[in-house]
């Protein structure tokens, strides 16, 4: 399933990530990758960016971006 | 030690490598720039050992380029990867999961390295622990711990630079890069595939992405593998207090912060803050400012004489220096703040919450500040652009910025609709030439949102599809830091705007204190003709020689020459000289209707607009200003760059006279087109 559909408070590992290079290039300089584990915690309103915690740090990014990354739910 | 030898450090921005290169190279130091880039290049001589040269190379992430800028910073480390005899790599021993990839890369490089965990204070603060003997048999790095504030900490840096203690640690996948070299480039195989990436990055620089398919795929891969066998080695050797856990008190805060509602509400407050602080709290240190270089002036007449170095010092030079200093205060109070903000993390939450509408006219949540700020005055907003990161947005905050209405504006606005809209009320409660003025800062705003939807498909702005940040925990900002961002902004401004606009101030200044042939003499027999006719008051024979001296100028000869351009739009060749004037501030446009109309003695709003509702067109007899050229000139301040000040910053900015030129013609043109319909649709 992809980072879009998580529910807020739902913790899920990275098992993939689409192949465009601006983004890895971003995501890999923020240390994140394949493996880690995420927590979304915040939507913002109508198609606002996903706050997403990892690695002990948060980050945001767009609704579009998150349809880039493949994760799998932790229950 | 007597060999000489460079050495360069590297790391992730904010690792701390420019407080190091301080610390290790005093006082010892030359800036220069890198060509075409605003990012400056520093080198120095290590402390109390003059033979070893360091370099501080601009922060990176990765030597994958993907803006000009970082293009540059790895042709450079290319450049002199025979020249340096090692790189010192710093990292932020809290963040040290993130530059282990940039590590890697110079590692395969084939860079002799010593790394430096800095920050180890912080570290400690935070409770974040770093095996270090565990780090050293992974990576086979040699390793110093630093806080860069502490001197003993850099002295001991300092010795093993002297000493020249670099290794080189394990290479991760530079014998795969080896094995797809040829032969007699073994040892050398990652770079020359930084190099061919580099190469066909500027080839290629005008394409949307930059890299070819070939490029990218095989850069993804070497990024995905890099990061997932590091991420192995900082779970081994990095120990964070609670893992995947909010810091307790961002989550309470951003609980709040970010709520949908209550979210928003905080943001409009801390948004009209800030306005009020530029627009209001900014009025008397102005105010200030303003009679200071008044009574300078006074004075300078005293000392030099009413001579022409009198009057170059008191109507040139001091008003000059004035027209820089006087957005001192509006620049250091917008920068107070969004220090403030920026220290206390809630600038990235601003990003989150206004995202998703800034999307939409093609720019991203950063571009808010320096918009809201324009509407007091472009230049702090212009200059606050610089946090945006991505480089054509950036851009395109720099050029709409201008089209928000500023508070130079003001003065044109309130004499204009006095004189265009009448005392009405509509809708039972408002009053029209409310609903005017509030048009107008509407009508300002639109356009800087739809000429950033219009410029970012023109730039094919490629960002604005994608955003990806981090969010720092909340925390107290320091006194220190703000006052030096301020200090810096500040400076930045006076020293380098500042030369710009005393420049054009000057001429403008020269443009209407001489004119063309016997000017002196002209003024001498219009003087003359006037006492001989009888007008004996001080005031009223002063004001009618300032506005003869003012048409007979080469500002006015301008004005009159550009007659026929502005005749369309409704003007005459008064306002001409009024529109060319107040180039130099939009306000002064007041100030020289003020001269023309010879009403300076006793100047008030309401006498100027007395006079000015009763002057009659020559031609028609009818009057000049009619409600179509008062509303063709609204709208043509509504849109037209009229300010030297703001080009000069945006040149600062853009590191070229193209934009602010191309800003002016486009703006310029939109204002002409405007008020020649509006002309067109109220006559
Ligand atoms: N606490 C602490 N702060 C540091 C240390 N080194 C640098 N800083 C701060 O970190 C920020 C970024 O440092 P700077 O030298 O500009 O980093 P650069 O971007 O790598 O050049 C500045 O505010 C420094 O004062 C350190 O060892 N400890
Ligand atoms: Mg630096």
């Amino acid at each position: 399933m992809l980072l879009t559909d998580l529910k807020k408070d739902q913790k899920a590992f990275i098992t993939d990530i689409k192949n465009e290079f601006n983004f890895i290039k971003r995501l890999t300089s923020l240390g994140i990758g394949i493996n880690h584990q995420i927590e979304l915690k915040f939507k913002a309103p109508l198609n606002g960016p996903y706050y997403i915690c990892t690695n002990n740090r948060q980050v945001i990014m767009r609704k579009s971006d998150t349809t880039l990354i493949e994760v799998a739910p932790i229950n | 030690m007597n060999t000489s030898f460079k050495i360069a450090l590297i790391g992730n921005p904010n690792s701390g490598k420019t407080s190091i290169f301080n610390g290790i190279t005093g006082l010892n130091q030359k800036v220069g720039n890198y060509p075409g880039i605003t990012v400056s290049k520093k080198s120095g001589k290590l402390l109390r050992n003059n033979d070893v040269e360091v370099i501080d190379i601009p922060g990176l992430y990765d030597l994958y380029p993907n803006s000009y800028d970082e293009a540059v910073v790895v042709e450079e480390l290319l450049h002199q990867k025979d020249d340096l005899s090692g790189v010192v790599f710093i990292a932020d021993a809290t963040q040290l999961d993130k530059s282990l990839l940039l590590f890697s890369q110079v590692v395969d490089l084939g860079f002799p390295v010593l790394f430096v965990i800095n920050m180890i204070d912080k570290a400690e603060a935070n409770e974040v622990k770093i095996d270090l003997e565990k780090l050293k048999s992974l990576t086979g790095a040699k390793f110093i711990t630093t806080n860069a504030k502490s001197k003993e900490s850099l002295a001991d840096l300092t010795e093993q630079i002297r000493e020249s203690n670099f290794t080189h640690p394990h290479s991760y996948l530079r014998s795969y890069y080896d094995k797809l070299a040829a032969p007699e480039d073994h040892g050398n195989g990652y770079n020359n595939w930084i190099k061919e990436v580099y190469d066909a990055y500027k080839l290629n620089l005008g394409n949307s992405n930059g890299h070819s398919e070939f490029h990218s795929s095989s850069m993804i891969i070497d990024l995905k593998n890099r990061r997932r066998f590091l991420n192995s080695i900082t779970e081994q050797v990095m120990q964070k207090p609670v893992n995947l856990n909010l810091n307790e008190r961002t989550k309470w805060l951003d609980n709040i912060i970010l709520h949908p509602i209550l979210g928003g509400l905080i943001f409009v407050f801390i948004l009209f803050l800030i306005f009020q602080a530029i627009y209001a709290w900014s009025a008397w240190p102005m105010d200030l400012l303003d009679a200071s270089f008044a009574f300078m002036s006074e004075q300078a007449v005293n000392i030099f004489g009413e001579g022409i170095l009198g009057r170059l010092v008191s109507e040139g030079i001091i008003p000059g220096l004035g027209g820089v200093l006087i957005f001192i205060p509006q620049i250091a109070l917008l920068f107070i703040f969004i220090a403030f903000l920026e220290g206390t993390g809630y600038m990235s939450r601003v990003v989150f919450l206004t995202d998703r509408i800034m999307q939409k006219f093609g720019l991203n949540g950063r571009s808010v500040v320096p918009l809201i700020s324009g509407v007091a005055c472009s230049i702090p907003g212009i200059m606050a652009a610089r946090t945006i990161d991505n480089a054509k947005e950036r851009l395109i905050t720099i050029l709409v910025t201008p089209f928000m209405t500023c508070s130079a504006r003001l003065p044109v606005y309130v004499i204009f609709i006095a004189i265009a809209i009448p005392d009405k009320e509509v809708l039972g409660f408002m009053n029209l030439k409310g609903v005017t003025l509030f048009g107008l800062y509407a009508l300002g705003t639109l356009a800087a949102l739809f000429g950033s939807l219009a410029l970012s498909k023109i730039f094919k702005s490629e960002g604005s599809k994608s955003l990806l940040m981090e969010i720092p925990d909340y925390s107290l900002p320091k006194f220190r830091e703000i006052f030096v961002m301020t200090y810096e902004k500040v400076k930045t401004f006076v020293v380098e705007a500042g030369k710009v606009i005393f420049f054009i101030s000057i001429i403008l200044w020269f443009l209407a204190s001489f004119g063309p042939g016997n000017y002196q003499d002209k003024i001498d027999q219009f003087r003359s003709e006037k006492v001989s006719a009888g007008v004996v008051d001080e005031g009223v024979l002063e004001d009618e020689i300032n506005a003869f001296k003012l048409q007979e100028s080469y500002a006015g000869k301008i004005g009159k020459v550009m007659e026929p351009v502005v005749r369309p739009l409704g003007y005459d060749w008064k306002i001409s000289i009024a529109l060319l004037s107040s180039f130099a501030a939009r306000e002064v446009f007041v100030g020289t209707l003020a001269t023309i109309y010879s009403v300076n003695a006793d100047f008030s709003e309401q006498t100027l607009i007395g006079k000015l509702k009763a002057e009659k067109n020559p031609h028609t007899l009818k009057p000049q200003f009619n409600v179509a050229t008062s509303m063709s000139l609204l709208i043509f301040y509504v849109f037209a760059m009229q300010c030297m000040s703001t080009l000069a910053i945006v040149k600062r900015e853009t590191g070229t006279w193209k934009w602010p030129i191309l800003q002016f013609v486009v703006m310029t043109a939109i204002a002409y087109v405007a008020a020649f319909g509006t002309y067109q649709f109220f006559s």
